[in-house]
């Protein structure tokens, strides 16, 4: 076979830089045509990105026909927390913003994500998703990949056709579901959120499944990998490789990570938390939906075709299967399968369904206190013409079982499974899994049951008390239950199992949102398909016409900045707010709000981003006041003092930005010795100071709270910018031994030592402080408080025992922390 | 069977496919969502209907979509505007140094004839319309011009019940497919 030159010197360049890790389900391309297989995955390139940050907008032309008491207010809530679904990842370097509205056509220099709804689309075509990629490889830090520079979600303007009505838990874990391909995962088959509709399992209070947390911190990784664990292997069939082969590591009773496999059959899953897992192959289905890797010359790679699902060890009996015990940092290698080629995939796209009533859950819930329970399957492969498939036996891995006879077939074509389940008397709650055999084969469908401890909540009123709040009146609901209103989580109260405090999220007078209550258990009140669905009203007729100005709405590329929003008619909410401004050259790096129609927020603007206008969207709860052209972007002012605006704590960085703190500021053109700083009027004292940084105190009289910084260099000053001042944290005053002796290099603790420290500034006076509040790290071992007490009227005696593994030192930092506040480090000896 | 089981069964029947219904109203939209078109409603929704030949293709961005636009002769037809040419927009293609890959969007091939049923927008843009569904492949049987299409691996759903319906591979002769095209368009399909 012949290679261009010009592939050659590619994949030579790639195999030089490429990233070690796994073909997970990214948009992958082949560097080489032989073995080794290294794959480029196609994704965003942080460095492209302001803050690391990627926007995803809204077209402004917005849905033009919703269902009953939908509204674009309710589109845009649902896609802005879809959005903070995935920056929450915390082992993802990648931070992604919800931008409000844009123009069609809107140009911008940093790649993007858009929702657009218009009447471009043909008849027999519902939406279009995709994502713009280059078609040459860049290098990372990470290794090579293929930046993208912009992903579109493409839908019909009528939204009373899928994926609506979008107050829906699942338009919104579409819209996630839609967010995860945008930032370059494909589809799994895990149940997680990047499953297809047909097996998902995750819920609207936890969309994300660990496999979902792997593949995007994969992707862009951010201290991944410690904690977790690796499986590597092969999968051959007549002693070839397969190609695109899904390996699952499955833990019972938890969850599911999975890769698929290089042409050669090699695979790697990486980010397996510590446990014991069942790991299994199994052939994509036809209806898989995934784009095939690319070879070097943009030809797809594709699949090696069916064969019969087993568990390591080629075991299509679960019985027989081994556990393979995972732990943090450890590679388990030679977990390698032989497969049956099959001409087709003989079970694929099952669903499972629970009932209440008349009404049906899709996946499976199942309350386990009354012992038993009857769900329903139905996908390709488990029966026909009302029979079950010849051979067909089915079984729970975890603690259900299949009663004896519980597995029974009903309907013609197609034909529904139903299966009768028994609960041990020691069940937890939470996934089950189901596994069913047919002939050799094996097809596992993690999370097909999710068990709980009661039926799912159910609202039967909803009214309105003396003080405003609404009061929503049902059954089932459970201490940490969540009222939404439309897509949006209203602040709650839960009182009793019956009832619930609600305080509207801000809305529009005459607007009805739809009440939804739910459970962290995954259940909800829409599981009892409420007829009518049950809604509130916002107070008045008719809402008055609201106004937002801007002070700056020009800001020039590379500034950071300030910007001042005072509103007329808006109800600004700390927490419900959301400010974009329709170009992903524009990044909005937080919000502050001080009154309900006073914000403050810091926008940074694109280095290399071109004069431009675009929209400014102001959002709070369901009020959207959207302007056209009101912020635009000036060209690049040169020589600007730029002002980071962020601080961060010159000692430990943990103590914060507060009071007195010594602390850094990083910039551009920060001047030196004639640069003056001040924080909400008051001057703060420079230490040192160089272009690029500033080592500057924190002026004692500031409240906590957020605080204008303001920056001139000695010939010209800076946009302001927000940081937020914490209050200060407790003080270390002395380590002692339980005798009273202060830890010294002579008198070292030792580990299991209980061991008193004195601080200071952790509570007021005569507060009770319970010491699960406390937490101590000692050269970074967390431990627990034995007991808090107050001392003198002003101190506090914190007793602890150090851990048999804490480090050992002259110089360990022990800090103590309460409610997120930790105090600067006290050094002490720790002796073996 | 008992009268409990029968009752239980035709709830199972009901609510699945009820759940079916609404699995597949919200599957995913990685690449496309199709709605099911009978050769009947092909022949009514499209605002052309063509035999054509391609002759060549370019693509370029329509806002942040690349479109490939397909050039082709007008061989023969049955609906639309009397044009020799027409520039068909098919999602996906290679543009500024870009790619966009849609899967289920169909690439055709320069120099070969096929059966187009055509959609064009208010903004006078043309696209296949229900995308593959709108695309035949001409070929020949033993005796016989026939045409085909390949069943679409994307997700489709029946417009009526808004259920997930499998889509199937097409083949019929070309002179029955010119004879169902004129009679439906005669009863009415729209010119």
């Amino acid at each position: 076979m012949r290679i261009p030159r010009r592939a050659s010197a590619l994949a030579l360049g790639w195999a030089l830089t490429v990233s070690s890790a796994g073909a997970y389900y990214h948009y992958i391309h082949y560097t080489s045509a032989t073995a080794p297989y290294l794959p480029v995955p196609e994704k965003f390139d942080l460095s492209a990105l302001p803050n690391k940050t990627v926007t995803i907008f809204v077209s402004d032309a917005g849905p033009k026909k919703f269902p009953a008491n939908d509204s674009l207010p309710s589109v845009l809530t649902q896609v802005g927390q879809a959005t903070q679904v995935w920056d929450g990842v915390a082992t993802s370097d990648l931070r992604v913003s919800f931008g409000g509205l844009y123009a069609d056509g809107t140009e911008g220099a940093t790649p993007g994500g858009e929702v657009v709804f218009d009447d471009e689309v043909p008849p027999g075509l519902l939406a279009i998703t995709t994502h713009t990629a280059a078609n040459t490889a860049v290098t990372g830090p990470d290794g090579s990949f293929f930046p993208i520079t912009r992903s579109v979600m493409h839908f019909r303007s009528d939204l009373t056709q899928a994926p609506g009505p979008s107050y829906s838990e699942g338009f919104y874990l579409t819209v996630v579901h839609e967010i995860g391909h945008a930032l370059g995962l494909q589809h799994t088959f895990t149940s997680s959120v990047m499953s297809t509709a047909v097996t998902r399992a995750t819920a609207e209070l936890a969309p994300l499944d660990a496999d979902d947390i792997a593949a995007i911190s994969l992707l862009y990784p951010r201290n991944f990998g410690g904690n977790t664990g690796t499986v590597t292997g092969t999968v051959t069939a007549g002693g070839a490789g397969v190609h695109m082969a899904s390996v699952v590591a499955l833990r019972p009773g938890g969850s599911a990570i999975s890769a698929l496999t290089n042409p050669d059959g090699t695979y790697r899953i990486d980010g397996i938390p510590p446990g014991n897992y069942f790991i299994y192959v199994q052939p994509l289905p036809p209806t898989a939906n995934i784009t095939s890797p690319q070879d070097l010359n943009g030809k797809p790679v594709a699949p090696s075709g069916a064969f019969q699902g087993v568990f390591y060890p080629n075991a299509s009996d679960q019985g027989k299967a081994t556990v393979v015990s995972i732990q943090a940092g450890v590679s388990k290698d030679g977990i390698d399968f032989s497969v049956n080629r099959k001409n087709s995939v003989p079970i694929y796209d099952v669903s499972t369904y629970s009932f209440y009533g008349q009404a049906a859950a899709h996946p499976a819930y199942v309350n386990f206190v009354p012992g038993a329970a009857t769900i329903a399957a139905a996908g390709v492969g488990l029966g026909s013409n009302g029979h079950l498939t010849a051979g067909l036996s089915a079984s729970v891995l975890g603690t259900a079982f299949l009663a004896p006879g519980g597995l029974r077939a009903y309907g013609t074509t197609p034909t529904y499974l139903a299966l009768d389940l028994m609960f041990g008397l020691v069940t937890p709650t939470g996934p089950q899994h189901i596994v069913f055999s047919d002939s050799g084969n094996v097809y596992v469908l993690p999370a097909g049951i999710k068990l709980t401890k009661t039926d799912p909540p159910s609202i039967s009123s909803v009214s309105t008390d003396a003080t405003g709040n609404v009061v929503v009146t049902g059954t089932n609901f459970a201490p940490d239950s969540q009222v939404y209103f439309d897509g949006l989580p209203a602040a709650t109260a839960i009182v009793d199992v019956s009832h619930a405090a609600v305080i509207p999220p801000p809305g529009v007078s005459g607007q009805t949102a739809v009440i939804t209550v739910y459970n962290s258990d995954g259940q909800n009140s829409m599981f009892l398909e409420p007829s009518p669905v049950p809604a509130y009203t916002y107070p008045g007729t008719s809402a008055p016409a609201s106004s937002v100005t801007l002070s700056p709405s020009v800001l020039p590329a590379g500034a950071r900045a300030m910007v001042d929003i005072n509103g007329v008619n808006m109800n600004f909410t700390d927490g419900f707010m959301n400010v974009g401004f329709g170009s992903s050259d524009a990044l909005v790096r937080g919000v502050w709000v001080l009154s309900p129609t006073h914000a403050l927020v810091n926008v940074q603007v694109a280095d290399n981003a071109l004069p431009s206008s675009s929209y400014a969207t102001v959002i709070s709860g369901f009020q959207v006041n959207a302007q056209q052209n009101a912020f635009q972007i000036s060209a690049a002012v040169p020589d600007l003092p730029v002002v980071e605006p962020v601080l961060v704590n010159a000692v430990w960085v943990p103590s914060g930005v507060y009071p007195g703190a010594t602390v850094s500021l990083s910039g551009l053109n920060l001047g030196g010795t004639k640069t003056t700083v001040t924080i909400n009027s008051l001057s703060a004292t420079i230490l040192n100071a160089s272009a690029t940084q500033i080592s500057l105190v924190i002026p004692a009289k500031l409240q906590p709270g957020p605080a204008i910084l303001r920056l001139n260099n000695g010939t010209t000053s800076a946009y302001p910018v927000v940081v937020t001042i914490v209050p200060a944290p407790p003080s270390i005053s002395t380590v002692q031994d339980v005798s009273n002796v202060n830890i010294s290099s002579t008198n070292p603790a030792h580990p299991g030592d209980i061991l008193n420290v004195q601080v200071t500034g952790l509570a007021a006076h005569d507060a009770s402080v319970a010491p699960g509040r406390v937490k101590i790290t000692a050269g970074g071992d967390n431990i627990p408080a034995g007991s808090v007490t107050e001392v003198n009227g002003t101190a506090w005696l914190i007793q602890f025992t150090l851990d048999q593994a804490v480090p050992t030192g002259d110089q360990v930092p022990l800090t103590v922390s309460i409610d997120g506040k930790t105090s600067l480090p006290a050094y002490i000896s720790i002796a073996p | 069977m008992t009268g409990k089981r029968s009752a239980w069964d035709y709830r199972v029947q009901r609510i699945v496919l009820f759940l079916l219904c609404l699995a597949a109203w919200l599957t995913p939209l990685h690449a496309a969502i199709l709605e099911r078109l009978s050769l009947d409603e092909l022949t009514q929704q499209s605002t052309a209907i063509v035999r054509v030949k391609v002759v060549g293709s370019y693509a370029e961005f329509h806002g942040s979509m690349i479109y490939t636009h397909w050039r082709v002769q007008v061989v023969e037809r049955w609906k639309g505007p009397d044009r020799s040419t027409v520039e068909v927009l098919i999602p996906g293609g290679i543009a500024r140094g870009l790619h966009q890959d849609v899967a289920g969007a169909p690439k055709l091939l320069i120099g070969k004839e096929y059966l187009l049923f055509l959609w064009t927008s208010k903004s006078g843009s043309t696209y296949l319309t229900g995308l593959s569904q709108g695309l035949f492949e001409l070929g020949k049987s033993a005796t016989d011009e026939v045409v085909s299409r390949p069943a679409s691996g994307e997700p489709m759903l029946d417009h009526v019940t808004w259920k997930l319906v499998k889509d199937e591979n097409f083949q019929m002769r070309y002179s029955e497919m010119t004879s169902r095209i004129s009679a439906t368009l005669s009863h009415g399909g729209g010119h």
